[in-house]
């Protein structure tokens, strides 16, 4: 077989691998000080996220109507894949490699804390699950630490 | 502009299509010229005949894809141009790749038996689908967009030396996976 009829056989390869392919952001090669200032900015990010996290919930009032008003809680990635919601899982740290096996589920549009996943629409995160049911959510809407973005890891609720 | 609105405009023979795919793609369908190619001036000729031949291929034609059914318009136009222009230019991506898969195959020495292309297509998705994400983005950026080895750095933010090796290994795992199959190399 030539060479030639190998990239010809490449070329009619279905439409997802070349869009795939195409959906991957360029990535500039950064200054020194672009990349001090991202990975000072994701340190920022990091630690407010931690204080969120670990910050205890506000006392529950009572507004003297008989309602009870709730403390706001701490606000945690929560999303729908496939039916199943899944929330963040808070006893894991967020990592930057996915881990070997995963399969990748689309991108996801933030409304309102809660997560849809579309194909078509514009990029705030990307979800993958992993063969053991764990899923990590891709927040493509932050800075990247060294050209990778941060997945957050979730479990089904 | 979204591509169904587009192929919409296209179906309705507005211009305002072609000025609106040009806007959308126009720099990617060049950087893929420029890739196959390796000069400017042929690139843009080549892009601009692919407008044209777009034009004329929707209607009657609806694709999945606009943006595929463009690239590999542009392909096709581009090879044919590097075809004819060949032999002096060795110095384009499409040129180096063709190299690259060259080393692993019985490049120049002719099969016996030739498998039907549709069936090596086939495969060639087999095979991609077992790679991960990021290698199977590097393969067909490579292999199918014919990226140079610095824009799949700046692209990937490997080095380009990590993506070399990566390539050769995955070349060789494409070898075996169609010896496997049957597929004579």
């Amino acid at each position: 077989m030539s060479a030639k009829r190998m990239l010809d056989a490449m070329h009619d390869i279905d439409d997802a691998y070349i869009l795939e392919a195409n959906n991957i952001k360029s990535k500039n090669p950064s200054r020194l000080w672009g990349r001090v200032a991202a990975i000072a900015a994701c340190l920022l990010l990091m630690c407010s996220v931690a204080l969120l996290l670990l910050r205890p919930d506000p006392p529950v009032t009572d507004s003297g109507d008989g309602a009870t008003t709730g403390g706001t809680g701490t606000s945690q990635v929560s999303f729908y894949c496939n039916g199943t919601l899944y929330v963040r899982d808070t006893s894991k740290a967020p990592i930057y490699d996915l881990p070997a096996a995963y399969h990748y589920q689309g991108n996801a549009i933030l409304t309102d804390g809660a997560i849809d996943t579309e194909l078509e629409a514009s990029e705030a995160g990307k979800i993958y699950i992993c063969s053991d049911g764990t899923a990590y959510f891709e927040c493509t809407s932050r800075a990247p630490v060294n050209g990778k973005y941060v997945l957050l890891p979730c479990i089904p609720d | 502009m979204d591509d169904n609105k587009i192929i919409e405009l296209l179906f309705a023979r507005s211009e305002k299509a072609l000025t609106e795919v040009s806007r959308k793609y126009g720099k990617l369908c060049l950087h893929v010229a420029t890739n196959i190619l390796g000069n400017h001036a042929d690139a843009e000729e080549c892009v601009n005949d692919a407008y044209l031949a777009l034009w004329q291929a929707i209607p009657p034609q609806r694709p999945r894809s606009l943006l595929a059914f463009l690239l590999r318009i542009v392909k096709n136009i581009c090879i044919n141009r590097y075809e004819y222009n060949t032999a002096s230019k060795r110095n384009s991506n499409y040129t180096m790749c063709l190299d690259e898969m060259a080393y692993f195959l019985q490049a120049d020495t002719s099969v016996e038996q030739e498998v039907e292309a549709r069936l090596i297509t086939t495969y060639i998705e087999q095979f991609l689908d077992t790679l991960s994400s990021r290698d199977r983005i590097l393969f067909v950026r490579r292999y199918w967009y014919f990226d140079a080895f610095d824009q799949l750095a700046a692209r990937t933010g490997m080095r380009e030396g990590t993506i070399r090796v990566r390539l050769s290994r995955m070349r060789e795992k494409l070898r075996k996976y169609l010896e496997e199959r049957g597929v004579k190399l």
